[in-house]
């Protein structure tokens, strides 16, 4: 029994789910009218459960994680040191093996040491996590640590430009092959998720060989200008899950 | 010939309107020519367009047709009709992923029907060679040709030999074609430079390469659009995108519409002047100087790739 007088009985229905119905204290009364109007209530309650279904559980995809998502911003107002923090941090907890961030004004380059020291700031504080590597740094073991890359706008057209270069002087013929070889000592490789912050429709000068059949998402910037929230990370995920590679077929 | 009109309801490019030869006519709706005025009045309007034509196969499923061959025909018909609106709308330059490489992971009855289909279109092509000559259009193939049959890489170098001195549009058709497989192409002319001597290390930079690659004469891509709601460039055009606009549309292909040229051509508008400038940024600095040592060695490759398409037609 609550404070205003009123108890509570419990009914299961159907499918168990509860249901809780309230009655007052009030005594029944006896009139013919007013114990109609209760045995209607009654037949109309009986009636909701016996035809209620549950909802259907609608069934979330599969959450497929990327094994390499690449992040390019397309505007400079967007480019947080914050951010790539929170991206990195949510990469090793859903298990991403490469992060590659581009921006084409070359200013994640140029702070690269400044987010290495602050990579080591956070992660210091969680020692279980996996560890985090630029592309200079050796893992030195087989551990499955987060390989992080920084690219800028020389590593476009340019990369491939360098390629070339290498190449030209080869006794055998140049393949696909060889040119994601080259590619690979500069730390280039195909991204399966690239996520495009910025109103920009456009890839940026992003290097364009490995973009053969990236899924592409474009946000015009994260929720929160200068932070990336875990739910949101988690969306990225999920529209990343519910794309249909197909590759040609 | 009949023209074609539709409404401001995007019923305008319905299917069953339109006639699949390759000069039809398709007018735009009857308020395309205020669109067109008003797109001009806000602005330039994209020169160079390249379309990923996604969606037939399942344009053919949803309509419940027998083959997804189905599927492609409308297709074909829709690119004709697309082709009339560019030129209506002064794109003087348009090019369509017919056919990649990967394709050819599709069945056997498929790959047969289209390359069956392809055939037929480029015969089609020939015989309105009045219609191409008073366009003046140029028709290129982009590609890994080699790997079409003789019959194909015949009518694809009839077509290109006939109409390579028509420069009022031109029409870029991407058949067995790869972005990775052109570059490797490219790279392999200036591979065989450098041994001929033709050219050095040196000489090696972003406008070398570009002059190598299928799309060496065409202009800069101004607006990507592909249609079938997929997000991703799958292996089309990648060098030349690197910093174009990049339009996602949901409609699949068969079912594009004047509205959607018209949003694409609206929304490349609003972002023009950024990708320019960003463009400005990005552009490679390239002196004269490397410029004119470069063109032996271009001269050499495009005669190369003109002898190969004349002894092919000679070829019995």
């Amino acid at each position: 029994m609550d404070g205003l007088g009123a108890s509570h009985c419990y009914l299961r229905g159907p499918s168990d789910s509860l249901t809780v119905v309230e009655h007052c204290d009030k005594k029944l009364e006896t009139s013919p009218i007013l114990f109609v109007n209760y045995i209607f209530g009654f037949l109309l309650l009986l009636r909701t459960l016996l035809v209620f279904q549950p909802m259907p559980k609608k069934e979330s995809p599969k959450l497929v994680i990327p094994k390499h998502m690449a992040v390019v911003f397309t505007d400079d107002a967007h480019v947080y040191l914050s951010c790539l923090i929170d991206i990195i941090a949510h990469s090793v907890f859903y298990g991403i093996e490469k992060l590659t961030f581009f921006d084409p004004w070359c200013i994640l380059e140029s702070r690269k040491y400044e987010i290495i020291a602050e990579l080591r700031k956070f992660f210091e504080s969680r020692p279980n996590q996996r560890r985090i590597l630029f592309n200079e740094e050796s893992d030195g073991e087989a551990t499955k640590a987060l390989r992080v890359t920084i690219l800028g706008s020389n590593d476009g057209r340019a990369s491939l430009v360098r390629a070339c270069k290498q190449l030209c002087h080869s006794t055998e013929e140049v393949s696909i092959a060889s040119v994601y070889e080259k590619l690979a000592t500069e730390h280039i490789q195909d991204p399966d998720f690239l996520l495009k912050v910025g109103n920009l429709n456009s890839l940026a000068g992003y290097p364009p060989w490995n973009l053969r059949i990236t899924e592409l998402l474009s946000i015009s910037s994260f929720e929160v200008q200068n932070r990336v929230q875990d739910y949101e990370f988690l969306r990225f995920l999920q529209a990343y899950s519910s794309r249909d590679r197909r590759i040609g077929k | 010939m009949d023209e074609f009109h539709g409404s401001i309801d995007g019923e305008e490019g319905r299917i069953d309107d339109i006639k699949p030869e390759w000069f039809s006519n398709h007018h735009i709706p009857w308020w395309g020519c205020m669109a067109k005025r008003w797109l001009q009045l806000n602005g330039a309007l994209p020169k160079h367009v390249a379309f990923i034509m996604d969606g037939n196969r399942r344009f053919a499923r949803n309509h419940n047709y027998e083959t997804v061959i189905e599927g492609h025909s409308q297709g074909f018909a829709k690119l004709t009709q697309v082709l009339d609106w560019c030129r209506e709308l002064n794109v003087r330059e348009v090019t369509v992923y017919a056919f990649s490489i990967e394709n050819f992971k599709r069945s056997n009855d498929e790959i047969s029907s289209l390359m069956e289909m392809a055939e037929k279109k480029f015969e089609l092509l020939l015989e309105e060679r009045p219609a191409l000559a008073e366009h003046q259009i140029h028709f290129r193939f982009f590609g890994n040709l080699a790997l079409l049959s003789i019959k194909l890489q015949k009518l694809i170098a009839e077509i290109e030999l006939f109409t390579k001195d028509f420069d009022q549009g031109f029409v870029n058709i991407c058949l067995a074609y790869t972005s990775q497989d052109e570059i490797v192409r490219a790279m392999e002319y200036i591979r065989k430079g450098v041994k001929l001597n033709l050219i050095e290390e040196n000489d090696v930079n972003e406008w070398l390469i570009s002059k190598c690659l299928d799309t060496k004469n065409s202009m800069d891509i101004d607006l990507l659009i592909r249609t079938s709601g997929e997000q991703r460039i799958s292996d089309f055009l990648l060098w030349q995108c690197s910093n174009c606009y990049i339009h996602f549309d949901e409609v699949l292909w068969p079912d594009f519409t004047f509205k959607n040229i018209f949003e694409a051509f609206r929304a490349f508008q609003k972002k023009r002047r950024p990708i320019q400038r960003l463009s400005s940024m990005l552009e490679e600095k390239v002196c004269d100087e490397k410029t004119a040592k470069a063109q032996k060695f271009l001269k050499w490759m495009e005669d190369d790739r003109l002898n190969r398409m004349i002894s092919l037609l000679e070829e019995k």
